[in-house]
């Protein structure tokens, strides 16, 4: 049995299981994936001879040296 | 048949596949995923065992939108014993007919483009009461001519001016061969028609961080 202290945390999300810390990781980085405000969706097929990490890597390094 | 993964982002790019429209391409698929919306085009998916005309049809099946570039439907030397370009045409007729015919894509919307206005009707009357948009081969009258089609982003959003995706455009094409570079591709490697999965990666990495 959950103190009243506790329940009250459970229901303001303060206890949050994994997936939904997750989710909302994912929710705050999708906010910042937007050009003018506009979010801006990924494409249809993973790319090719590379991945999408070492992508977002170059383009940062990029946009730092600009 | 595969179950449609029919996405209101997504548009379906009917243009040529040739060096001399590269720049007119990028600018295409620049602009959409600029307007948040995706781009789907024959080149996404190299695998030899789809038919080509199964992949076509399935692009179209999974977009609401599509571009249809008739800008290479165009005579050539007999000389050089070459017969224009029938696929931008024949792919165009494939999105009407699915919109004409099909309940599912009864509201699908369609641009056409040509080079110099005022031509369609001489090699395809059919489209006489068509309004074609003529780009001119100018990469920056693509943007927004797909800009003025795409209206809005999700949910309304207004798009950029004209003045910002002309600049945002621009500085993409400059920083492309650096971002190949750095995952360990040649400069020109990384190209809309020579790696098309790649690309588009690079360039929605790129609109993300553009404002940083």
């Amino acid at each position: 049995m959950l103190k009243k202290s506790a329940k009250k945390n459970v229901k303001h999300g303060a206890m949050l299981g994994a997936a939904a810390k997750k989710r909302r990781a994912a929710k705050a980085e999708a906010r910042h994936c937007t050009f003018m405000g506009i979010p801006v969706a990924d494409p249809a097929v993973r790319p090719r001879g590379t991945t999408v990490k070492k992508i977002r890597e170059a383009v940062a390094a990029v946009r730092k040296s600009a | 048949m595969a179950r449609s993964r029919r996405d209101a982002l997504n548009v379906f790019v009917n243009a040529p596949f040739d060096p001399a429209y590269d720049s007119l391409l990028e600018a295409m698929v620049f602009m959409i995923h600029a307007a948040g919306y995706r781009a789907r085009c024959a080149l996404e998916e190299n695998d030899s065992g789809d038919i080509r005309l199964d992949k076509l049809v399935r692009l179209i099946d999974e977009s609401p939108r599509s571009i249809h570039d008739l800008s290479r439907t165009r005579p050539v030397s007999p000389q050089v014993g070459e017969l224009p370009r029938f696929n931008m045409p024949f792919e165009l007729g494939l999105c009407m007919g699915a919109r004409r015919f099909s309940a599912s894509h009864r509201y699908d919307k369609i641009k056409i483009m040509v080079s110099e206005p005022y031509k369609l009707p001489e090699y395809l009357s059919d489209l006489g009461g068509n309004d074609p948009d003529a780009h001119h081969e100018d990469p920056h009258q693509v943007l927004m001519i797909v800009r003025d089609f795409l209206q809005s982003a999700r949910r309304g959003k207004p798009l950029p001016g004209r003045a910002a995706l002309v600049a945002t455009f621009d500085r993409f094409k400059r920083a492309i061969p650096i971002i190949a570079e750095g995952i360990e591709h040649g400069a020109g490697e990384i190209g809309v028609r020579k790696n098309f999965p790649t690309f588009v990666w690079c360039l929605t990495e790129f609109l993300k961080r553009a404002e940083d």
